[in-house]
């Protein structure tokens, strides 16, 4: 079966599930080639159908191959995540969408299941402490019906970041391992296309998604790349958040770049990046150079530490 | 603008940098103008210092006693006052784990998962709760009522070094004694250490008292009354309606002063609470002090009835140590001299102790002096010994006359009559002398 036909075949199952004959999808699937049985689309209408039609099991095990292949979608993400609430279990829920955040930070369904997530588990808090009667129900959770993985690279494996990600790295990013001899820069490359599905992959598209979510004025997306307890010079977290908040919201656009991402292991999963970021605003420009450390923490990058190195004068 | 502010939440940053700033929430103003003070200045509005002192202030109740949900759920709110939403968000769950009958936790733990997206005022101040009824709209106030009374206790009261005036001596039968300040919704457990030093603060309590403020007067006035009692018995959980939790310690109000004021009611008690909820609202007893029935529980085995003391006022007056030795010496040297007057044979310097006002069972002070003058006149010799000597003072309220409570052992020997007996004084202080205005055995 070619590719196209392949496609053709998976339209029809969307048309299927989006009429809600999940049954009907699911056998249109089982009789595809096995051949066509790897391509993510097709893991993901299937894992799909599988959890409409209460096979949550299976629909949990489809997308982990999925996520396998493809890490850095949100979708599958978001989907587990739904299936994990359908069985109660709100804590992996939300585990699932922060991942899926991470992957793609300006992904507005996840904020939004989160947000339905969070609102029902303080419904619910609020029904105990006020004696009232519970629902306990999640309502408008919303399900991500599609890939954001384009259909003509489908069967290609080898690129892992998302395309929406990949489209703000620029080529001029060295990787730079603390212990190798900077001399052998033969080594650095070859140690580069060794680890580029690994941390620095996805903590260059971080950082680049953290300047966007600057430029797009998404205060909430930028402090989430922050750790819980970021709080430069003496101020505690809140009254940084709050600062930042301000700042953020003042000028009418803002738009922030960044270019030359150096980054360094400093062991116990943390890296440090050195940048140049250029920021232009309404009323403001500059290019600084600039630091962050960032940590893995509970599976996360955050940053946990940002400093200026002083301006670039052009 | 409030809703700029994220994730202050509660607003603890105020009162804990000021520790002189009263509430919670409804400091959101100043809390918030401190923040726009500092906008750009590197200086927080909660020290680090003191964030970390309170920390391992709570860290440490928690080692005493992992059963302390007061300490664990003010934990919660520092971190989430910090912004640490993930840490203040496990410390609640976890609580709300261990004591899932704790509302205000659950209170707590809503407003916290509510911040991630709004901010949030006031406890409880969600939009969620908009549209609730009559009666939830009461539990919400008392819940919040309940979360006020507790952090005004944390925040008002840095003892330190001081001791209460109202525990003058505990005496040797006696290994703990209660003290309560309605003010702070607050029973402090203290316990004997040697015979002349103050007596140590072993932990204190959330209590629960009367509906109305103020001291008790009269039956059914629903107040707390003040004043030095002692617990007479122990009802157990099966004897009593569900209301009162594991059980009630009586006291004996209302006692030998309180009757010759001509106060009336009875029924006050140390009791625990209806199984449904872990902790009542600050003001909601008829008159009882009432405990969680975990806490009454780790009490039970301390109190002793008949023995142990439970001195309640709105305010204790809080002493350092020099002073409290001084008061305690005072009354100590009073006692002496009485003793010594009374084993003397001269009627008229023992009676000199006496109140213009007293009363015994059946007598006046003439009476009294009449019979005292009587019966020393058949004396050739009297040996009087005090011992287990405990001194309890009524808080001291401007206009009204120092007053205390003593309480000892009395083994009494003379040519004709021997005794003993346990007795109780009632002494007060008129102008620079102590007089006794009752004595009982």
């Amino acid at each position: 079966m070619s590719p196209l036909f392949a496609t053709a075949a998976l339209d029809e199952v969307d048309k299927l599930m989006k009429a809600g004959h999940y049954r009907q999808a699911l056998s249109r699937l089982d009789s595809m080639p096995t051949g066509e049985k790897a391509d993510p689309h097709y893991l993901f209408s299937h894992a799909r159908a599988l959890a409409a039609t209460g096979q949550y099991m299976q629909a949990i095990a489809q997308y982990e191959v999925l996520l396998k292949r493809q890490p850095n979608l949100p979708e599958p993400y978001n989907n587990l995540a739904l299936i994990y609430i359908q069985q109660g279990k709100p804590e992996q829920a939300r585990a699932m969408l922060n991942k899926a955040l991470l992957t793609h930070p300006g992904y507005a369904r996840v904020y939004k299941n989160l947000t339905a997530i969070n609102t029902a588990r303080a419904r619910d808090a609020y029904a105990k402490a006020l004696q009232m009667p519970t629902a306990n129900q999640v309502s408008g959770l919303q399900i991500a019906d599609s890939l954001s993985l384009p259909v003509s690279t489908a069967k290609s494996t080898a690129p892992v970041v998302t395309a929406t990600a990949e489209s703000h790295i620029k080529p001029n990013m060295v990787y730079q391992a603390k212990n190798a001899p900077a001399d052998t820069k033969k080594g650095l490359i070859a140690r580069k296309e060794r680890t580029t599905s690994k941390a620095d992959t996805v903590v260059q598209s971080l950082l680049h998604n953290w300047a966007r979510a600057w430029s797009t004025k998404n205060v909430e997306q930028y402090l989430h790349f922050y750790s819980d307890d970021y709080a430069p010079s003496g101020i505690s977290h809140g009254v940084w958040a709050a600062q930042r908040r301000q700042r953020i919201n003042r000028p009418k656009w803002i738009r922030v770049q960044l270019r030359n991402l150096t980054l360094t292991e400093l062991g116990n999963d943390r890296l440090s990046v050195r940048l140049e970021q250029e920021y232009a605003a309404d009323n403001y420009r500059d290019i600084t150079r600039k630091e962050f450390v960032l940590q893995r923490l509970a599976g996360e990058w955050r940053i946990i530490r940002e400093r200026g190195l002083g301006h670039i004068v052009r | 603008m409030i809703n700029r502010i994220w994730p202050k939440g509660f607003m603890l940053v105020a009162l804990v940098s000021s520790v002189s700033v009263a509430i919670y929430a409804a400091n959101f103003h100043q809390a918030e103008t401190l923040l726009s003070q500092q906008a750009g200045a590197a200086k927080s509005a909660l020290p680090e210092k003191n964030l970390q002192h309170l920390l391992s202030q709570l860290d440490n109740r928690l080692k005493q006693d992992r059963q302390d949900h007061e300490a664990s759920l003010f934990k919660a709110m520092l971190y989430f006052n910090t912004g640490a939403l993930q840490k203040a968000l496990r410390e609640i769950e976890q609580l709300t784990q261990r004591a899932p009958d704790f509302h205000l936790a659950h209170l707590v733990k809503g407003d916290i998962l509510m911040s991630r997206f709004r901010p949030v005022s006031d406890v409880g101040e969600s939009p969620l709760l908009q549209n609730i009824n009559a009666k939830e709209k009461q539990k919400l106030q008392q819940l919040r009522a309940e979360v006020e009374a507790r952090l005004k206790a944390m925040v008002e009261k840095e003892l330190g070094d001081k001791v209460p005036m109202q525990l003058l001596g505990l005496g040797k039968s006696t290994d703990i004694a209660i003290l309560v300040e309605k003010k702070y919704n607050r029973l402090y457990v203290y316990g004997r250490t040697s015979e002349h030093e103050p007596p140590r603060l072993i932990r204190d309590y959330y209590v629960s008292t009367g509906k109305k403020r103020g001291n008790k007067l009269s039956r059914g006035d629903l107040r707390t009354p003040e004043g030095v009692y002692f617990v007479t018995a122990w009802i157990p959980d099966k004897r009593l309606p569900d209301k009162y939790g594991v059980g009630a310690f009586p006291v004996n109000y209302p006692n030998e002063l309180d009757r010759k004021l001509g106060k009336t009611g009875n029924g006050i008690w140390l009791h625990g609470t209806d199984r449904g909820s872990y902790s009542r609202p600050p003001l909601d007893s008829e008159g009882c002090v009432v405990l969680p029935n975990i806490d009454l529980s780790g009490l039970k085995k301390e109190i002793i009835p008949g023995k142990t003391p439970v001195v309640i006022t709105e305010q204790a007056n809080w002493l350092d140590r020099a002073e409290w030795l001084q008061q305690r010496q005072e009354i100590m040297a009073e006692l002496e001299q009485w003793r010594k007057d009374w084993e003397s044979l001269d009627a008229d310097k023992y009676l000199s102790h006496y109140s213009s006002n007293f009363w015994a069972k059946g007598h006046d002070l003439r009476s009294w002096s009449a019979r005292k003058r009587f019966l020393s006149r058949s004396k050739t010799y009297q040996r009087i010994k005090l011992s287990d000597i405990a001194l309890f003072a009524y808080p001291l309220k401007d206009s009204q006359q120092a007053t205390v409570v003593v309480r000892f052992r009395q083994q009494y020997e003379s040519n004709n009559y021997h005794g003993d007996v346990h007795k109780r004084l009632y002494l007060r202080k008129d102008g620079l002398r102590w007089r006794i205005l009752y004595e009982g055995a």
